[in-house]
Parts: structure tokens; sequence; C-alpha cells
């Protein structure tokens, strides 16, 4: 299975008849089991991609599909939010449970073990019975983590999953994230603003200019997952990283500088 | 050495009384009240003393007066405020979500609203008879339109980020309803319901005022004509309690049902 995403071109209404163009003309692939991370600067329509990828929003222009000899009518998207969307009213549990019940997934039965599998994996025992509000907003991401892995997609969207992680916690959980990725191999793609988690993640990195988000770079990166940290690897991850840098830093400042329309 | 220990400067706004302050306030006014009554500075014709009240309210009580008064209106009350809240929940839930519904309807609902129910009462009369369909209905109609509007903003303001969750989760029109935009409006619903006991029962008394031979309302009225005014405010002493009572089930309930609420 395959994401093609075909010369999408997106804008939004800005009031006063005028558009603002968001995403233009872009085109990429996401291969079987591959892990894409999508990196540019704040407002250049990373979200928005990822929602037109999920089907929340319909293209202004251009096409996405799934292609593939094996499709299956229902295939099943996932997405980790950025600002976690996590249900108030329900618990840890039962919020890690809602896309099964939503989409009618296993039998009640079945689903407590699922559950309890993906609760332990993102390291939220103990506080099955707590509610959002009573949690840190790092735990609050795990949550949405768990809730979109239990329905086991063919697809993840990742919307900076980690950013509200503290520094040591983000590093486990990036560990966490190579280690389950390597068990389950879903096609992922996934956003960040943080260069270095890019480039451990990822097996290709796309590179997007500021707003209007285009795709200016793509990025391989060869080196196995599992060895990126060793010291061998760390002139060649640290030379992918200064190429990135150079990349978004001047869009960054432009973008931090320029006019609002 | 000069020393200076930091002030607990939240103090003021932190002070809590403990509840037993409110029963010895609720005393003093009544002592107050008493005293005023017995030292004969007014007649008890217009101001009974709390004691008399009490005695009126007892031997009421006994033969079965305030029973039969009272089984009336509540059977008035319920029936009404069930009805009308089971149309108002409905109507703001489908004007809420369904942009037909929302164009079709919300207008007519706009534009009821501000009429003063009581103004129908002699309409209803008209159309259902003096009977007890006539009352029922009316206070229906004074429940209905709180519910109804407090319903629909709870509705209109539900997350959109918690739809696209749901919607991205594959799931259906009437799971969300269920399971993401009644719940986000739970807590505006039960402000409607709030606001609509408080109309339930100004319309209850005043249409048992106007058309009615038995209920609270009657009752007082009826005392009213007779000058027995001890009898009367037995009946407001009822009918204060009734509100009273109205409001902690509705807590009790919101309690139960809304267990995320932050405290
Ligand atoms: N529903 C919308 N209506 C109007 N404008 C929108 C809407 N959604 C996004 N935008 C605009 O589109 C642009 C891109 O938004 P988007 O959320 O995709 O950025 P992003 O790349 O995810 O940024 P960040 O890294 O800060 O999350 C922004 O300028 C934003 O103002
Ligand atoms: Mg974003």
């Amino acid at each position: 299975m395959q994401l093609v995403i075909d010369h999408i071109c997106q804008s939004f209404p800005a009031g006063g008849g005028r558009v603002l163009p968001v995403l233009e003309d872009i085109s990429l692939t996401l291969r079987e089991e591959e892990f894409v991370a999508l990196v540019g600067p704040s407002g250049c329509g990373k979200s928005t991609l990822l929602n037109l990828c999920a089907g929340l929003l319909p293209p202004v222009s251009g096409s996405i599909r799934f292609t593939g000899d094996d499709l299956t009518a229902e295939l099943r998207v996932s997405i980790v939010f950025q600002e976690t969307g996590l249900m108030p009213w329900r618990n840890v549990y039962d919020n890690i449970a809602f896309g099964l019940e939503a989409g009618h997934l296993l039998p009640p039965a079945e689903r407590d073990e699922r559950i309890r599998h993906y609760i332990r994996l993102t390291g939220l025992s103990g506080f099955e019975k707590a509610y959002p509000h009573q949690l840190s907003g790092g735990m609050r991401q795990r949550v949405g983590i768990a809730r979109a892995l239990a329905v086991r997609p063919d697809l993840l969207l990742m919307d900076e999953p980690f950013s509200a992680l503290d520094a040591q916690t983000r590093l486990l959980m990036q560990e966490e994230l190579v280690s389950l990725w390597e068990k389950t191999r879903l096609t992922t793609l996934y956003v960040t603003h943080n260069i270095r988690e890019a480039v451990m993640l990822a097996d290709r990195v796309v590179l997007l200019s500021r707003r209007p988000g285009r795709v200016k770079d793509i990025l391989e990166i060869r080196i196995p997952r599992a060895e990126r940290a060793l010291p061998e690897h760390s002139a060649e991850i640290a030379g992918l990283e200064s190429r990135i840098w150079s990349h978004i830093s001047r869009d960054a400042r432009e973008a931090m500088t320029e006019v609002q329309p | 050495m000069k020393s200076y220990e930091v002030q607990d400067n939240m103090r003021r706004w932190r002070r809590r009384y403990p509840a037993y302050v409110s029963l010895i306030a609720l005393f003093c006014v009544l002592a107050l009240w008493e005293a005023v009554c017995r030292s004969g500075a007014v007649s008890p014709l217009f101001l009974p003393a709390p004691t008399a009240i009490l005695a009126a309210l007892v031997d009421m009580i006994a033969d079965g007066e305030i029973g039969d008064s009272l089984a009336a209106s509540l059977f008035r009350i319920a029936a009404g405020f069930a009805a009308g809240a089971a149309a108002g929940l409905i109507t703001g839930l489908v004007a809420g979500t369904s942009s037909l519904a929302d164009r079709a309807a919300m207008p007519i609902v706009n534009a009821l609203y501000p009429i003063p129910k009581i103004a129908l009462l002699p309409l209803f009369i008209l159309w259902l008879g003096i009977g007890e369909l006539s009352k029922v209905t009316i206070i229906a109609m004074g429940v209905f339109f709180p519910i109804a509007m407090n319903t629909y903003s709870g509705v209109k303001n539900v997350d959109p980020l918690l739809i696209r969750v749901a919607v991205s989760f594959r799931a259906g029109w009437l799971f969300t309803m269920r399971h993401v935009v009644l719940p986000y409006a739970l807590p505006m619903i039960f402000a409607g319901f709030r606001i609509a006991a408080g109309t339930a029962l100004l319309l209850l008394v005043a249409a048992e005022m106007i058309a009615a031979d038995k209920g609270i309302g009657a009752l007082i009225l009826h005392y009213g004509d007779l000058m027995i005014t001890d009898r009367l405010m037995a009946g407001v002493i009822v009918l204060s309690l009734l509100g009273l009572l109205f409001h902690l089930f509705l807590t009790v309930l919101e309690k139960r049902l809304i267990p995320w609420h932050r405290p």
C-alpha cells in the first residue's frame, strides 16, 4: 500500500474575499512501511497536509489516494493530533478505547486486552482511571498516541506527538517509537519541528518551505534506525542535521519577520 | 538582625466557614422576625410569626390539605417538565447539528422565545379546556425554550477538534452525537434545566391561580382572598421547599452525569 499525494494545493479564505495560500503543489509518495518526517517552519501547512491525508479537509486542487495490489476497502488512518483532542469526560482507559468503539473494531471482550497492551506500552499503567485534566501535557500526548495505535492503522499520521514532552522523556519516547515501529512497521507521516527527531526516526525527511509550503528538498537516511545513536554514525548524522538546519533557518527567520497578510 | 516572615497573602480569598454558619444565620433572621411579631409592632394579619406559620403548616399537613394540593401541583409540574424537556432537548440537538433544521427551526424558536408564556394560557384554555392539559402544556412551553436554546448553543460550541477526532476514527453520526456532542454540551444543558426549573415553578403557580381549584397556587390565592395570612405563608413555604428540592435533584443528577467536571 502506498499513499500518493498528487499535486495538492490548499488555501483558506482570509477574509475580505482574499485567500491565504497554504500549500502549493505538493507531490509526495509514501511507500509501504516507510517512515517519512515532514519538517518545516511554523505555519507552512504541515497540520493542514495531515488533515488532507486523513480526509478531514477537501483539497482545493490535486488528489490524495492509496494505491496497491492488496488494497482492502476499509483502510484505517489514525492521527495523533497536535492538540491531543482527548475527550475530557473519558478517563485514560476510555479515551484509548474510543477508536475501537467508534469503528466497532473488536468484540468488546477482546478490547480490554488490546487497550491494556497499549497502556503498558505508553507507560500509563496506574493512570487508567485518570481524566485528561489530571494528566501532564506529556501524558496526554501519550494517551493520544495509544489511542491512535490501538486501532492498528494502515497509515499513521503524527502531528508533533512529542512536543509537550521534556527533553529526556522525549528521547525515551523516541526510542520507544523506534522499537515499536520496528515491530509494527506502519506507514507513517510524522510532523516535527525537531530536526534531531526527524533524523533519528525517519527513512526520508521532507523539507517544506515557509508558507505557502512547497517541497524544497527530500533527504534519504540510509543508516539503520537502531544504529543511528552509535558514535560511528555521528558525523553523518550531524551532516544531515546541519543540511536540514541550513534549509530551515533562513526560512524560519524570514517567516518570523514577515508582515502577516 | 531583622526578619520578615512571608505572609499568607491569599488568606482572605481562601477563607472557608463551616456549614453551620448558614444555619445560625437562618436562625437569627427567624428569631428577629419572631421578635418583631411578638412585640406587636405589626399586625399578624400582615406578617404572621414564624411559629404561627409553622403551626398553620402542621395543621394543613394533618388535615390533608397540603398533601392534596401538592399532589396536584407535582403532577402538573412533573408532566409539563418532562414533556417540555424532552422536546427541548431533541429540538436543540437536531437544530445544533443539522444545518437544515437550524435554518428552518431556529428563527421560529427565536421569535417565540420572548413571549411571556403565561399570556398564552387563555388561548390554551380555549383550545384544550380548563382541565389539566392546558396547565401542563403551558409549563411544557415554558420549559421547552430555555432547554432548547441552551442545548442548541451547547451543541454549537462543541470543539471541532473533537468532531475531527471522531470522524478520523470513522465514528458514525449517532455515535458522534452520543459520545462527543452530547457529553460536551451536557454542562450547558444542565444550565438550561436550572433556568427551566424556575420558569416551571412560576408558570405552575400562575396557571393555578388563574384556572384551578386545587394546587399550591390555588391554595395561596384562596387564603389570600380570605385574608388568612399564616396559611397563605405556609403555602409559600411549601413552594420554596419544592424549589429547593428541584435544585437538589438537579445537583445530584449533574454530579452523577458529569463526573469529569473540574472542582
Ligand atoms: N481552518 C483554517 N482556516 C483558515 N486558515 C487556516 C485554517 N487552518 C490553518 N490555517 C492557516 O493555514 C496556515 C498553515 O496552518 P497549519 O496548522 O497547517 O500550520 P503548521 O505547519 O502545522 O504550523 P505549526 O508548526 O505551527 O503547527 C496557517 O497560516 C493558518 O493560519
Ligand atoms: Mg501544526
